[in-house]
This record gives C-alpha cells, structure tokens and sequence, in this order.
C-alpha cells in the first residue's frame, strides 16, 4: 500500500533535506529522460527556484508530445452540502450556519440539462459527507438520471466501500476524484477535528478501492497550503506514481488545488502557496508524471488560469458554480463550497483556450459501458 | 587508462546476480571462434566472468574437443538451451547441463522460428517457472517486451536478456527504446543479449543503463578476436562509468524564445 | 545386439557398459552427460550400467555457444 511509501520517505527526505540540493542536481534532473523519486524532490526544492523557465520549457513540450494541444473541458454540480465533517478550511463544516440543501432527482436532472446546453460532456458530482443526505443510494439514483445527458460522470465524494464504488461505477461513474487533503498526518489530524474524515488511512487508500472497483479513471491532490506545501507536492505525486504503477489500466491524474477564502475563518500556519510555488509544483508534477492529466479548477483567476495553462495543464473546469442548484437557479440554491475566481462563462472560458493555441474538448472519452453491454 | 577500468569494476559497482558479484559487465559467447585454443586468449583480453556456451550431441565420426577444458577454473558458466523450440525441451537441456556439472545458471533460449532466431516469450516464460521452481538461476534470452519481461520477472528470473538484433547479425541495437522501456520499468538486471556488432554499441547499451552486455558474434567474427576482446571490454567500462556519471542534458534549442513563466516577475 | 546413439543406429558386438562405450568413442568425459531411455545417467552409474538391447543413448558435450 501506498502508506508504506510514504514512512519510507519520510526516513529518506527528512525536512532539512529540501535545501541540501544544489543548482547541480537541478541541471542534472533536466538532463534526464525518466524521474524518479529523489529527482522529483530535487525539482520541488528552493534550488529548483531559478530553473522555473527550463523547467516550464520541458513541461510543455511533454505536455504537447503526450496530450497535443488539447484541454479537456469539465464542470462541478454539486448535488448536496450536508456535511458531517468539520474540516477547518471548508464552508460544509458541520458547525458552519450555511443554507443546506440536497437536490432532488428532480432537480439534478434539471441541473444536468442546465450544464449540458453550455455543450459541456463531462461532469464532476459533489457531495458533502452525510451518509444519511447522501448516502450511496442516492448518489447512485441521481447518476442514473444524468447518465443519459453525459459522455463521462466523475464522483467527487467522501471515501467510500469497493462494493460501493462498484455499485456507482455500474451505474454510470467512471472517474473518482479524492483529495488527501494533506499528507501529513498530523496536520490532517489538526485540521479535520471531528467526523468520519479524521480516519486517515481510509481516506488514503479510496483510490486503491476505486481502481478495484473498477472506476477507469482517478484523480489525487493536496489541498495546497494546508501543510508544508512541498511535502504534500511530493507525496501526492509520489501517490500518482504508485497508482499508475500498480493499476496501469487506469487513467491517474492530479489536481492543484490551492487554498482559497471560505466561509470560516481558518487561517493555515503553513507557508502560503505563492504563484511561483504554484508554477513550480505544476512544473514538477508535469516532468515527474508525464503521463498524468493535470485538472486546474477555478480556484484560480482568469489571469492565471491563462498563464498556467500552456505549462502542462491538461484539464480545466469551466463555467463551474460551487453552490447546490446554482445552474438551473432552483428554489433552494445552497451555499457555496468555495468562491470560485474565475467566473467567466464556457463561451469565454472557450475563447480563451483558442488564444493560447490549444483546442478545447468538450468530451475526448465516451463511457460506452452500457452500450458495449447492449451489443454484446 | 587502467585506472578507468579500474573504476569501473570496483567492487563498489558491482553487479549481483544469483549470489555472486560480478566485477565485468561483459558476458562472452563461445561460439563461432575459428578454433578452442583462442578462446582463453580471448577470456583473457576481455576481463569477462560469465561465460556461455551449448550442450550438443556428440559428433561420434569426428569428436570434438569440450570447450570445457579451455574455460579457466573460476569461470561462471552459463550454459544456454540452444536448439530448444519448446519450454519442455529448454528444462530438459537445462537439466542435462546442471547433471553435466556445471552449476545452476542458465541462460533459456527457446527459438522456433528459424529465420530470425527470434525467441517464443511465452515459452521462455514456462520453462522460467519451471526451472525457478528447481532451483536454477534463470537468465532468459527474449524479445524486449514489457509485459512478457514483468512477467519473467515475476517468475523469478535472476536477470532479463533481451535481444538487440536477431542473433549473429551485428546489427546493433535496433530494439533500442523497447530495451530502454526495460531498463526503466524491470527492477532485475538487463542485460542486452544479440545484435551487438560493434564496441560503440556495447557502449551506448551500457550508457543507456543496461546492466550488462553479452557479445558472442561481434568478437569471434572479427579480424582480431582477442583485439576486439580488449575493445568490448574498454567500451563497456567506458559506457558503465557514462551511465553512472550521469549525462548532461542535450539542448535543442539554444534560449526559449518566448518565456513561460515571464508573468510571475510582472506587477 | 543393436543400441540407439544420439537418434543413429549402432552395433555393438559385445557386452558393454556405458563408460566403456564412451571410452572407446574416445569421448572426453569430463562434463559429458548421458542420458539413457530419457532418464538422465549419472557419472558415478557408468561403469555399473550395462548396455541393453534396444537401449536408446543421449550423449552430449559441451561446445562453443553464445
């Protein structure tokens, strides 16, 4: 399991050793074909700060070379905000006073129709973690009416069950997405005080459950900023690499989520994610993971959605609203996870990715299951 | 220059297979050599530890002397299955050779096409299980093929032998980036087997993170044997001591002409 | 009494054991092997196993490989 890795590194890459690497070892890692773990680490340390621009010269290429110039284009639909949990940096924290709601079928096949006029084709579900709102059942009604509007249905919830990543993947998911948060079990620890999520372990291995399950695509990340931002940097990548290794079936990808206002007030002691450390973390997932997608959200500002772009993204969300019920503006639009910073709609989100040079899909994959089960 | 050889078979780089730490990363193929007597000459000139060669049956009008008695004492032999087309017949050579009391190594080679000497996976891989599960160290000969190779390793093979060109063409190492692909994902010793005509590419196999070369054609064939003997060894070395240097990076272009990360110096 | 050597037809006028076949082959015998009916026949068994009617020999050396 991918924890063992994890205690192994923290043997070999204790905290002092981030700034024992040298501008040598950087130009030696830019010399090779293939990373391995240690190059990945000498790519994330402050030495690597002054090769931002032949780190981001190599991205791109890579990127171009295994993706072409295309963006993969996908929106969030949160389906409910009740939350068990109390994570520290996130708006459903259980003891936040926000409007909770959970949509009905109804209403998310009316969300879906909302999403699917922008053209968009693949579609990213959320809940918060309440087994008893939105439990396994319940998501699995509600991929079932989407499945028809949609060529791909990711799952952005709690860790679940294998049987029950089973149970969503035969109705119609294919991708699962699941931050850790953070890789640092004492800053998970601090930071998720109460609630099911305090199980550590549980969460780490969902993934490995997923991949059994199943599910033909997974995607990992750190919340960044939370913890020590280059040690999370790594163990997520690392993480990557042990999935792509271990499941070569499945299509591993990471996200770089960065810490953003919420509602709450949670202020990390964690060194801030500056725009240079964001470039870095990208550029070092980009050389380390030549294969992985790379998923930028709208997090981040149109400005900088714009200038990370060419460096190895590979997929953006567009048009994303991270309210419940926000697209077909229903009676009860629930409160926001977080405030998005781009809030350009798919149109100008489009036109933007065509100025950088780069063709926007709307769907580059079709989860023909159900059909290739029909015909057979 | 005999300190560069030097350090390049230091002990500290040695390479473990099977128990044993090999100092020379060239193995030498005994066959085609013009005559037995110069083949300890050319043992000699290439520092080599591993030694392969066939079972066959005898010639009963003309018998030939056992190549055997021109092998020093202390060399690791490693005998092949050679004229094997199937995995029971490769056990059966294997067995035949360890009763012939040359130790446990062995190299499989299982071949049915006779055109390109290319080697069967599939039964390579059944005669490794098999003769993992008697207790050889299995060194098979195959066509560079990731998952063929991954499972050979699962199998326990001691090292992975894949082939650079078909055998005996000195044709160099046309299976380059599948060979590379194995270097990268196999955690057992590579070593490149067949094909390799010239010094340069034991050279460029070795730089590349091959763990060994095995040259048999490229030294028996040439004009001087045991000159050419002294070339694989020095070429080796000199690839080794590459890989483990670690290259500079190869540029393409001079200077980005257009700075991707110029935004973060701006405001 | 007729044997079978390495897949050839053979005649041997006299009772013989394999190590006295081998020797007067003049085969080397240091690392040869024999098999016997498909059964390999070790080296300490060779002057002790007679030569039967019908036999069927493997007799292998080792020669230059790569």
């Amino acid at each position: 399991m991918f924890y063992e890795q994890i205690t192994e590194w923290q043997q070999r890459l204790p905290e002092s050793s981030w700034t024992t690497f040298s501008a040598v070892d950087v130009e030696r890692v830019l010399a090779r074909e293939n990373l391995r773990p240690q190059d990945l680490a000498i790519l994330l340390s402050p030495a690597a700060l002054s090769y931002l621009e032949p780190m981001a010269q190599k991205a791109q290429a890579s990127t171009i070379r295994h993706f072409g110039r295309t963006i993969g284009l996908f929106t969030p639909l949160y389906l409910a905000n009740f939350c068990s949990n109390s994570c520290l940096y996130c708006s459903f924290h259980a003891g936040n006073e926000i409007i909770r709601c959970k949509l009905t079928v109804e209403q998310v096949v009316k969300e879906g129709a909302a999403i699917a006029s922008s053209g968009l084709q693949h579609l990213l579900l959320l809940t918060g973690e309440s087994r008893t709102q939105s439990g396994p059942t319940y998501m699995e009604e509600c991929v079932r009416a989407l499945r028809p509007r949609f060529a791909s249905l990711g799952l952005e919830v709690y860790p679940l069950s294998t049987d029950e990543y089973r149970r969503l993947f035969e109705a119609g998911i294919d991708s699962v997405t699941l931050f850790q948060e953070t890789y640092d079990e004492i800053t998970y620890a601090e930071v998720h005080p109460a609630g099911p999520k305090r199980n550590y372990h549980y969460r780490l291995e969902a993934p490995d459950r997923a991949c059994e399950a199943g599910i033909s695509s997974v995607n990992i990340g750190a919340l960044l900023g939370l913890s020590d931002w280059r040690r999370d940097a790594f163990y997520s990548a690392l993480h990557a690499d042990y999935l792509q290794r271990h499941y070569p079936g499945v299509e591993v990808s990471i996200s770089v989520p960065r810490l953003r206002p919420y509602a709450g007030s949670f202020n990390s002691t964690a060194a801030p994610v500056t725009d240079g450390a964001l470039v870095q973390i990208i550029l070092a997932y980009r050389l380390f993971l030549p294969r992985a997608g790379l998923t930028l959200s709208t997090r981040e500002s149109p400005q900088m959605r714009e200038n990370l772009l060419p460096l190895g993204i590979t997929r953006l969300s567009a048009g994303s609203l991270t309210s419940v019920g926000g697209y077909s503006e229903t009676d009860n639009v629930g409160s926001a996870q977080f405030e998005t910073s781009d809030d350009r709609s798919v149109p100008e989100v489009v036109r933007m990715i065509r100025t950088k040079g780069y063709l926007p899909a709307f769907c580059d994959w079709v989860n023909m299951r159900e059909r290739i089960a029909v015909a057979l | 220059m005999n300190d560069i050889i030097e350090n390049a078979n230091t002990s500290d780089d040695s390479l473990l297979i099977g128990g044993v730490h090999l100092l020379s990363r060239l193995f030498l193929g005994t066959g085609k050599f013009s005559s037995h007597e110069i083949v300890p000459l050319v043992l000699e000139a290439s520092g080599t530890q591993v030694v392969t060669m066939a079972l066959r049956r005898i010639d009963w009008k003309n018998p030939q002397e056992n190549i055997l008695n021109y092998l020093p004492k202390n060399t690791i032999l490693l005998p092949n299955t050679s004229g094997a087309r199937t995995a029971d017949e490769a056990v059966r050579i294997a067995r035949l050779a360890q009763a012939a009391g040359c130790g446990n190594w062995v190299k499989i080679e299982v071949v049915q096409d006779q055109r390109y000497l290319l080697p069967d996976n599939w039964e390579t891989l059944r005669a490794t299980e098999q003769l993992v599960k008697e207790g050889f160290v299995v060194l098979p000969y195959m066509s560079p093929d990731l998952s063929a190779a991954k499972r050979l390793q699962d199998a326990g093979a001691a090292a992975i032998m894949p082939l650079g060109a078909p055998i005996g063409s000195n044709r160099g190492l046309q299976t380059k980036e599948l060979i590379r692909i194995l270097i990268e994902e196999i955690s057992v010793p590579i070593i490149v087997d067949a094909g390799i005509g010239r010094p340069s590419e034991a050279a460029e196999a070795m730089e590349m993170g091959a763990a060994a070369v095995l040259v048999n054609t490229a030294i028996a064939t040439a004009g001087d044997p045991v000159l050419m003997a002294q070339a694989f060894r020095l070429a080796v070395a000199a690839g080794r001591l590459g890989y483990l240097a670690g290259p500079g990076e190869r540029r393409v272009t001079a200077e980005a002409s257009s700075p991707l990360t110029g935004f973060l110096q701006e405001v | 009494m007729q044997i079978v050597v390495n897949g050839e037809a053979q005649e041997i006028s006299r009772e013989c054991t394999v190590f006295q076949l081998l020797q007067d082959q003049a085969v080397t015998l240091i690392a040869a092997v024999v098999e016997l009916n498909g059964t390999i026949l070790k080296q300490e068994h060779w002057p002790s196993t007679l030569l039967q009617a019908g036999d069927r020999l493997e007799i292998l050396v080792f020669m230059g490989g790569g």
